[in-house]
């Protein structure tokens, strides 16, 4: 079953207790280092609940070769 | 189509709880060998003999509350979540990671935890509200084996059973390299001897729980017990009696240690800083392996620092469990 995903860059912030997570799935986040994933909407409130900063990306235009 | 499944897509997740019964938004992966939940109702049978050839019908008695047992493989880095849920507490040292983790039963209740079975492909959840964990063991035969931890647990809480939705959706995990084969060692009066074949060790706590109904009517509160510890290792019988020697009733201080793999200053410790040892004249021999001896470990508590008779450490831990 597909559910919707969006592109978030996601950020441990610099406030948080933790140095690093290691979240199950995801990876592991350090503090102050943003990474870019491709998140369904439960994982991001799950993320957003643990303090976690998101910015949802908007997906890049597809780049065609010109000549067509 | 049926669908046949291993196992493999099952997932183990422990959630704090505060109040007890409901649990909180976060949760962490707690790495599994094997779980087993009891999830039974007690029936409720007339032993009556009665002329009639048709037995009468059969009650909905409680749901058993105890029985829960997760096997989880250990290393350094993924024990200390289980940890913290068997003894409750912890403490810290050191101000960012790596930390220094110590565990001990205090005489406070621990929090209650939610587990949550799930399986990520049907995205079925079954959550099991207000368990207290009540026994914790280390294991581990080095012949053939991964060191694995076995908790129990006690429930007398709700059940959630058939959610749609997992508690979280991104939990913590602190699973690392597994320990296959790990090394394990024995420090015997802060002098490291003897690699060990084999550990068993079991700390119990007693706790009092209380049986549900349905989700109607459940036990408020666990009445809180005494713990006690039994240790035993393993090890070669070898011509210089490193194991057997230790059987000279004085007073030890005990720490069976294994490090993590590529690095030695991260390890899992538990430590008896008041114990005798006794040889307890048990032998296993098999196929050409030397004889494997056994010694017991008998912790106490008199008038260490520790002030307790088992010390649990997890040295230079990477892992934080403070805000989950």
């Amino acid at each position: 079953m597909a559910s919707a995903t969006k592109t978030y860059a996601v950020l441990l912030p610099e406030s948080s207790a933790f140095d690093r997570r290691n979240l199950w799935g995801l990876g592991v986040f350090l503090r102050g280092e943003p990474r870019e994933l491709v998140l369904d909407k439960a994982q991001a409130d799950a993320l957003r609940n643990k303090g976690f900063e998101l910015k949802s990306k908007r997906p890049r235009p597809e780049i065609t070769e010109g000549g067509d | 189509m049926a669908t046949y499944r291993s196992g493999a897509n099952s997932r183990l997740v422990l959630v704090k709880e505060s109040p007890y019964n409901t649990p909180g938004s976060t949760g962490a992966i707690v790495p599994k060998a094997s779980f087993t939940i009891p999830s039974s109702y007690e029936r409720i049978q007339s032993d009556e003999l009665v002329a009639d050839p048709n037995p009468p019908q059969e009650a909905k008695g409680l749901y058993s509350g105890s029985g829960f047992q997760i096997v989880s493989p250990v290393t350094a880095d993924s024990i200390g979540w289980l940890l913290y849920f068997f003894f409750g507490s912890y403490a810290k040292s050191g101000a960012a990671a790596p930390f220094e983790h110590t565990f001990k039963v205090a005489g406070t209740l621990p929090p209650t935890g939610t587990l949550e079975v799930g399986d990520t492909e049907l995205t079925k959840y079954d959550q099991y509200n207000g368990l207290l964990p009540n026994s914790f063991g280390l294991s581990i035969s080095k012949t053939s084996d991964l060191l694995k931890a076995t908790v129990g647990l006690a429930g007398s809480g709700l059940r959630v059973l058939n959610g749609a939705a997992p508690i979280d959706a991104a939990p913590d995990s602190f699973g690392d390299k597994r320990h296959v084969l790990p090394a394990v060692q024995l420090k015997v009066d802060t002098v490291l001897t003897s690699y060990l074949t084999g550990v068993d060790l079991t700390i119990s706590r007693t706790f009092t729980p209380l049986l549900d109904l349905d989700g109607e009517l459940y036990g408020s509160d666990f009445d809180l017990g005494d713990y006690a510890v039994d240790c035993v290792v393993r090890g070669w019988l070898d011509a210089s009696n490193t194991l057997r020697d230790l059987d000279d009733d004085a007073e030890h201080v005990v720490e069976i240690i294994s490090p993590r793999p590529g690095d030695a200053t991260r390890y899992l410790s538990v430590k008896f800083p008041e114990c005798h040892i006794f040889d307890v004249e048990s032998y296993n021999v098999g196929g050409d392996a030397p004889i494997e001896f056994s010694a017991r470990i008998a912790p106490f508590y008199d008038d260490n620092a520790d002030a307790t008779s088992v010390l649990v450490t997890l040295e230079n831990d990477i892992a934080d469990y403070a805000a989950i």
